[in-house]
């Protein structure tokens, strides 16, 4: 081996930190502990909201109306937790992947990002202006002009909070991707 | 694999762990959440694991296994705290300003001051180095070619001798 290298190699080891490795060995456990149970309760939370959902489906719909809206929202909150636990899945396995597909998936998580919000924000928009057309046929016809105001207003907020979050990603995307860059 | 297992494991590589956060990490409160994290991260892969006479037939596969995570995830870190000090340029500012004290250990120190200098990239590739790992383990470990290994290696070492001889 190079003479140097070893050299570097006998300072690197006795540089090597303090560690307790009894007492990191507990906290391990606890925090390994602690994320099982955190685990265990998001799909608890999960199963007690799609029965929650069901037993109302069953024994207290009153119309055909309430029965379809609450038929289409039964797989929604089934569907969230699948889709979180196969992105925590892939994060996961990211996590023990080469340092290199990590840094390719996190630039690749960072462009997702951005395309998010940029389709949240063009869907807000389209709902705001499909909320101003009926508003201006409502004012029109009935006069009701705080009720569709104050909508329009709070509607509004949404939009301009996904536009501004569009828009400050999609500025500091160059500098994280050039950040990632930098260690690859 | 089971828990006395992991923990013996944990027991055997705390070691390795603790000289990959250093590598990243000066701080020494942010490196032992590092270590920490590191650590449950290993934890969570070996439990997942069916068991070590199945996936890690040689000891050193299960090293450079536990090396990559180690790596990954201080990368990670590094990203992070890069993003967290981007306005201040505080993490910037302090990898370049480490202490040398005047003692028995300034070779050491020295190093590791030589190590903080050194681009990641090349940081990754002789730490690994340092730690005892041959060209292959380190390509496995940071998901490059064999040649590109040797080319970063033979960088790293020459800035590495360079900036410790500027001090």
């Amino acid at each position: 081996m190079d003479p140097q290298i070893e050299q570097w190699q006998q300072a690197f080891k006795a540089n090597t930190p303090k560690v307790d490795t009894e007492a990191l060995i507990q906290r391990t456990r606890r925090a390994r502990q602690k994320m099982k149970w955190k685990a265990f309760a998001d799909v608890a939370g999960a199963v007690t909201v799609t029965l929650f959902v069901l037993y109302t489906l069953i024994f207290d719909v009153q119309s055909t109306g309430q029965f379809i809206l609450i038929a289409c929202l039964l797989p929604v909150p089934l569907a969230f937790t699948v889709w979180s636990f196969r992105l925590r899945h892939k994060q996961w396995t990211m996590q023990t992947a080469d340092v290199n597909s990590m840094l390719n998936f996190e630039k690749n998580a960072l462009h997702k990002q951005v395309h998010y919000w940029k389709v949240s924000f063009i869907a807000c928009a389209v709902m705001w202006l499909g909320l101003l057309l009926l508003a201006i046929i409502n004012i029109t016809l009935y006069a009701t002009w705080t009720l569709w105001l104050t909508q329009l207003l709070a509607n509004a907020v949404v939009v301009l909070g996904a536009g501004w979050r569009y828009r400050y990603l999609k500025k500091a995307l160059p500098d994280k991707l050039k950040r990632i860059d930098e260690v690859s | 694999m089971k828990a006395p297992d992991i923990t013996r494991l944990l027991r055997d590589f705390a070691l390795l762990i603790a000289r990959v956060a250093a590598t990243y990490e000066k701080d020494t409160a942010l490196q032992e959440d590092l270590i920490q994290d590191i650590s449950l991260l290993v934890w969570r892969a070996l439990d997942s694991t069916e068991g070590s006479k199945n996936q890690f037939r040689e000891e050193s596969t299960l090293k450079t296994y536990i090396a990559r995570i180690a790596h990954n995830r201080a990368v990670d870190h590094v990203i992070k705290e890069q993003r967290r000090h981007a306005t201040s340029k505080e993490y910037d500012e302090s990898s370049d300003t480490f202490s040398t004290p005047a003692n028995s250990h300034e070779q050491v120190l020295d190093l590791m001051s030589g190590l903080h200098k050194l681009k990641i990239n090349y940081r990754q590739v002789i730490a690994l180095q340092l730690e005892g790992f041959s060209f292959p383990e380190i390509a496995t470990t940071l998901g490059l070619s064999e040649d590109a290994v040797a080319q970063r290696a033979s960088r790293a070492k020459q800035q590495l001798a360079k900036l410790m001889n500027r001090s």
